[in-house]
């Protein structure tokens, strides 16, 4: 089943495109729309959403139930409320803009969600609309870490179907202070150590989907700005969705990581899916 | 209803709902509403600090620091002790790192124009239906879902999806490199949405028609956008010489700091004054510094681009002189590089059987069918439209004269279609009304009814015949010529003239084939054969059909005639590569790269980057800026070249002509060579000015140097000799020598060796013997202490400085040669070389005995005797040298 978290406005019709084609790949084609009334949008303007997209459900054949929530403490505990526990769902939210348009992802409703565990989460921020949630070409930066492709499966999977290319992209992280002053063997070990990586987790996948659909190719670069290097590779290899982790590690982790995260997020050529990294 | 679909797959009545929009557009509050999701449709990337801190870099490096650092001290010591010129000297060291930082800064800066170039492909106002309303916009608060009206002349401001067209064509150049107009469609297609041609991109320019559009996409997320985004985006590596300077000033950083510091520290503990610790501390720092260096390097740089300018190559930052010779793949187009782009129609054969035409008069009505399908207009004696029409009408012309002016009425005409690949045209030929198409030989195979034999009689088109056709084609094009296929058919007279090309293209005859070449530049194949001896590899990367990619490589050099089919690689198999099996083709021989899209040359730089390769990439269109930005050296074309192009490259060919490159490469190189002649200079004068201070601390002696001679050779003498060496002239071997790899160090342990510990020793003997000898007859002893205004003491200073000057004058002339003695050279042929020595002669005599030069140097006069003794310095270390150079075994000389 896909859970869809629609805020009501135009951002979350965007966003509902994606939950509605995943929802058609699913085994049960379920998809459940939550809105929580939180008086930032008219109730009428919201049910009368709702139904647009039971509508459009009904002619791709997806069983669609909607449920207008009122509004509790927060929206996000509204939400959690009526989320039901079950690791197989995946639950589709998006991540607008705020008012200080500095920030997209940090202090939001999107953030919250990402952190809970009652069934795995994808926020997305849709800059493309044209690509009606079906995006062909998907760029995957991974950190490295040693939980593999488990988190991301989970995500992965409702994309795989209609991707035709995946870049797998692994940024070699190095000092600035080094940056100018690798010689060709010390880079070539560095490749060498992020082309492990990503053949690690290209078996992986190998494994997972025998029979996948899409090309898979690799990327390493040794680079002292990841958000940089990403955003430059998805303009250069034109991808239009780019699957980044969150981390859930230390705070001093997660500060740092967020603000190229918010980099990403303000800056991106394609859309953006979130998901909560190892 | 279908889930998996893209905005291109849709049919129109869909599109709007798709965006939630319709025919009156968006309604002002929900422009609002997108406006704050998405952004406004701009393709400037925000970086408000870019300049700053491009400002902060260029005074944050190491060298810029440590110059500061030595201005610091100068000010600290006139304020402790006043009166020692300190403050001059002060003001003198952060001049030059003044100068030097704004200096770099002005040439990052001048290198970001890209931006301003692609400024100019999107409209600053556009029209759209907003509520119901056609109204003027700014192009900038174009949302997704606003209904666009587009017409002849506009430039499409977002990606757009076309809802109804009236005769659209569109010129997607911007995107593609394809100059060749698009006709537009408002039907779904069933492609990428890259590849479709209901979509209307950001960027392109209407030719003809009209058409209403929805935009879908906009700003950063177009793909005029992602290209804007990387050329803005990529940031050039340092250039090799950026490295080695880097690496140069943190060794003589960390040398210069580490002794002074570690003096300093000894100076305190022995104890002596604080004044004199930190006088002696920053003589040590100023006299391992080379500050003059510098300079001197951005000196060399900028003449040896003056050099580049006479030989068409207009370098746009200064770096790229010495990068361009350190250049080891060379990526280049064909057309107008490798070739004149000068098209001729110079075979005609016919479509049934036989080599040629040998009936002038059946050569004439190939043509003549040819030009039917073509669009040329005459202007003044001249012909103007697409290259090859022209080039059809020219060869009319020089067949029979002229050209009927009935000939270039055309009826109607079909411009050539990228997706379709070939053009027709309804007009008259002999008198006749024909149809006639022209194109590529597959697309019009299925459409044949017919072959012309050539012999005025027409043949069934059985697969026999079509296949003896298509023989004749591919020996065609394998021989280099560019094919094109004629065919036509007859038309009645009153034939309805808005019937559709698709109608008409029927039961057609195979006219012939016109064998189209674009001449080899000839001065490429010897350009080529001297980069295979100078060890740089070139790679070509053509649109072209891979046969004519192979025959134009192999008449001019590029690949050995019996090169096997892996060294070509079609864009298609180029597109299915990841960058690291690309890297593994490249690594196996991969030469050319045919059919292949511009976009695709950025893939094969990053592929030859990932394998440590210093890359040259040629370029002309707007989407060759990225790879262009990406290359160690962009290379766009000054006379073909867009204005973004040029931009983002940092070598501009004037003439388009491969051959100047490699003349670049040799200029480059010879650039590189004098400066690591003149660092191996200036270096050697690091010796004598650094052991007087270590004998000072060590031993009971006078300093033998002050701060402020040591500058005066630095920065005073040494600079117009090392910018004497910066312009030797090419040294015939340097095109034999193979690329320097990444390894390679300017400031290698060899050179320091030789500068400090041969010829910088023996001019610190040379010079301190005097010294010693001039004190010691004039009645110093052991530990006795002189006064700096001791005349005794200055005559003592005076002729070690003289010595060194004079001593450099033998440095100077051994360094024009690596191998042979210098003189060989002729010093008369380099006339800022006889200036140099002149200074110095002129300087070693005039701080000995002229009074104004005494007074600023502290020096005083010397006995001519003594003097004439400093002038053996000369032959000494010349000679030395010499010896050294003759003695060396012969494998270390190259």
């Amino acid at each position: 089943m896909i859970i869809l978290a629609h805020d009501g406005s135009i951002y979350g019709d965007w966003v509902a495109r994606y939950a509605l084609r995943f929802a058609a790949d699913e085994a049960d084609r379920k998809l459940l729309v939550l809105h929580v009334l939180d008086g930032k949008i008219n109730p009428d303007l919201a049910a009368a959403k709702l139904a647009k997209i039971e509508e459009v459900c009904q002619q791709a054949e997806v069983e669609c139930l909607t449920r207008l929530l009122p509004l509790g403490k927060t929206v996000h505990r509204s939400l959690r409320q009526a989320i039901p526990h079950d690791p197989e769902a995946l639950l589709v939210c998006g991540t607008r803009v705020k008012a200080n348009k500095r920030s997209f992802l940090s202090g939001s409703v999107a953030e919250q969600l990402l952190r809970m565990h009652q069934c795995p989460v994808l926020a997305l921020r849709v800059v493309q609309p044209g690509l009606l949630g079906n995006p062909h070409e998907l760029l995957v930066p991974l950190a490295g870490h040693l939980g593999g492709f488990s988190r991301i499966w989970p995500v992965f999977r409702r994309l795989a179907a209609h991707l035709r290319l995946v870049h797998l992209f692994r940024a070699v992280a190095i000092n600035p202070l080094l940056q100018n002053r690798l010689t060709p063997a010390r880079k070539q070990t560095l490749r060498q150590i992020g082309q492990a990586h990503l053949s690690k987790i290209s078996a992986e996948l190998e494994e997972l989907l025998p029979e996948r659909p899409f090309r898979l190719h690799q990327n390493i670069v040794i680079t002292t700005e990841w958000p940089h290097e990403i955003m430059t590779l998805a303009s250069r290899l034109k991808v239009q969705m780019l699957l980044l982790g969150v981390s859930e590690r230390s705070l001093a982790h997660r500060i740092f990581h967020s603000a190229g995260i918010e980099q990403i997020l303000r800056e991106t050529p394609c859309d953006i899916g979130i998901y909560r990294g190892p | 209803m279908k889930v998996h679909r893209q905005i291109q797959n849709l049919p129109v009545a869909e599109v709007y709902h798709a965006l939630a929009s319709d025919a009156g557009g968006l309604t002002p509050a929900e422009a609002a509403d997108r406006l704050r999701e998405v952004g406004r449709n701009s393709v400037e990337v925000s970086d408000p600090w870019r300049l700053l801190r491009s400002l902060m870099r260029q005074f944050t490096n190491f060298f810029t620091l440590l110059l500061f650092a030595s201005a610091g001290i100068c000010f600290v010591a006139e304020a402790l002790q006043a009166g020692q010129s300190m403050l001059v000297l002060g003001w003198a060291l952060s001049g030059v790192a003044l100068l030097n930082a704004l200096f770099s800064f002005v040439q990052e800066y001048r290198a970001e124009r890209a931006m301003e170039a692609l400024r100019q492909f999107l409209p600053p106002m556009v029209q759209v239906v907003r509520g119901g309303q056609t109204q003027s916009l700014l192009s900038e608060e174009l949302v997704p879902g606003d209904v666009l009206l587009l017409q002849e002349g506009d430039r499409v401001p977002a990606d757009t999806r076309l809802v109804s067209v009236e005769d659209l064509v569109i010129n997607n150049a911007p995107l593609t490199g394809e100059s060749l107009p698009v006709a537009l469609t408002a039907e779904p297609v069933d492609r990428r949405l890259v590849e479709s041609n209901n979509i209307a991109f950001a960027g392109c320019l209407v030719l003809r028609g009209r058409g209403q559009a929805v935009v879908f996409a906009t700003g950063l997320r177009t793909e005029f956008g992602k290209l804007a985004h990387l050329s803005q985006a990529i940031r050039r590596t340092p250039s090799p010489l950026q490295r080695q300077t880097s690496h140069m000033v943190r060794v003589l950083t960390f040398i210069a700091v580490s002794l002074g510091l570690c003096f300093f520290l000894y100076g305190v503990f022995s104890g002596r004054s604080l004044w004199v610790n930190l006088v002696f501390m920053m003589g040590i720092i100023v006299a391992n510094v080379p500050e003059g260096l510098l300079p001197t390097f951005t000196l060399a740089l900028a003449l040896g681009s003056q050099r580049m300018a006479r030989r068409n190559v207009l370098v746009t930052n200064l770096n790229a002189v010495e990068s361009l010779g350190a250049v080891q793949v060379i990526c280049t187009d064909k057309t107008g590089t490798l070739t004149h782009n000068q098209l001729a129609v110079t075979r005609l054969m016919p479509g049934g059987t036989g080599p040629e035409f040998s009936n002038p008069q059946e050569r004439q009505r190939l043509l003549e069918l040819a030009l039917c399908a073509s669009q040329v207009r005459q202007v003044d004696q001249s012909y103007s439209g697409d290259p090859l029409d022209v080039a059809i009408v020219e060869r009319i012309v020089a067949e029979s004269g002229k050209v009927e002016p009935a000939l270039l009425d055309i009826r109607k005409h079909f411009p050539f279609d990228v997706e379709k690949k070939r053009a027709a045209g309804l007009g008259l030929v002999a008198g006749q009304q024909v149809f006639a198409v022209k194109g590529a030989w597959e697309v019009l195979r299925p459409m044949l009814s017919g072959l012309d034999s050539g012999h005025g009689t027409t043949l069934a088109a059985d697969p026999a015949s079509l296949d003896r056709a298509e023989g004749a084609m591919t020996t065609l094009a394998a021989t280099g010529f560019r094919v094109v296929a004629v065919a036509y058919r007859s038309i009645e007279a009153e034939a309805d003239l808005e019937l559709t090309q698709d109608h008409l293209e029927d039961n057609l005859i195979l006219a012939g084939f016109l064998g189209i070449e674009d001449p080899l530049r000839e001065e490429v194949p010897a350009a080529l054969a001297s980069c295979h001896t100078a060890g740089i590899e070139v790679i070509l990367i053509t649109g072209d059909h891979p046969d004519t990619a192979v025959s134009v490589a192999t008449r001019c050099g590029l690949i050995d005639p019996q090169a096997s089919a892996e060294v070509v690689m079609t864009g298609e198999v180029l597109e299915s590569l990841s960058e690291a099996a690309l890297a593994e083709s490249l690594a196996a021989g991969v030469r050319i790269f045919a059919r292949t899209s511009p976009a695709q040359k950025m893939k094969i730089v990053m592929a030859l980057k990932g394998m440590d390769r210093v890359v040259a990439m040629t370029g002309d269109g707007v989407n060759d800026a990225p790879a262009l930005k990406a290359a160690d050296i962009g290379i766009a074309m000054g006379k073909s070249g867009t204005d973004v192009a040029r931009a983002s490259a940092q070598i501009i060919l004037l003439d388009d002509n491969f051959a100047s490159i490699v003349a670049g490469i040799e200029e480059g190189r010879t650039v590189f060579n004098n400066i690591r002649k003149f660092t191996n200079y200036v270096l050697v004068s690091n010796g004598p000015e650094i052991l007087p201070y270590l004998l000072y601390i060590l031993f009971p002696v006078p300093l033998a140097l002050t701060v402020i001679q040591i500058l005066s050779i630095d920065l005073g003498t040494d600079i117009i000799p090392s910018m004497a060496l910066g312009q030797e002239p090419p040294d015939p071997e340097s095109m034999r020598q193979p690329p320097r790899g990444q390894e390679f160090r300017l400031l290698s342990s060899g050179l320091v060796i030789h500068s400090y510990l041969f010829l910088g020793a023996l001019e610190a003997l040379w010079s301190l013997g005097l010294f010693f000898y001039v004190l010691h007859a004039g009645g110093w002893h052991w530990g006795m202490e002189l006064a700096a205004d001791n005349p005794l003491y200055r005559s003592a200073t005076g002729i070690a400085l003289a010595t060194i000057l004079l001593m450099q004058i033998g440095n100077l002339i051994g360094r024009r040669s690596t191998n042979l003695s210098g003189l060989d050279r002729g010093i008369f042929r380099n006339r800022l070389m006889l200036a140099g020595i002149m200074i110095q002669v002129f300087f070693s005599w005039g701080l000995l005995y002229l009074p104004p030069l005494q007074k600023i140097l502290g020096t005083g006069p010397v006995n001519a005797s003594i003097y004439l003794v400093a002038w053996l310095g000369v032959p000494l270390i010349f000679g030395a040298d010499y010896l050294r150079k003759r003695l060396r075994p012969r494998a270390a000389q190259h």
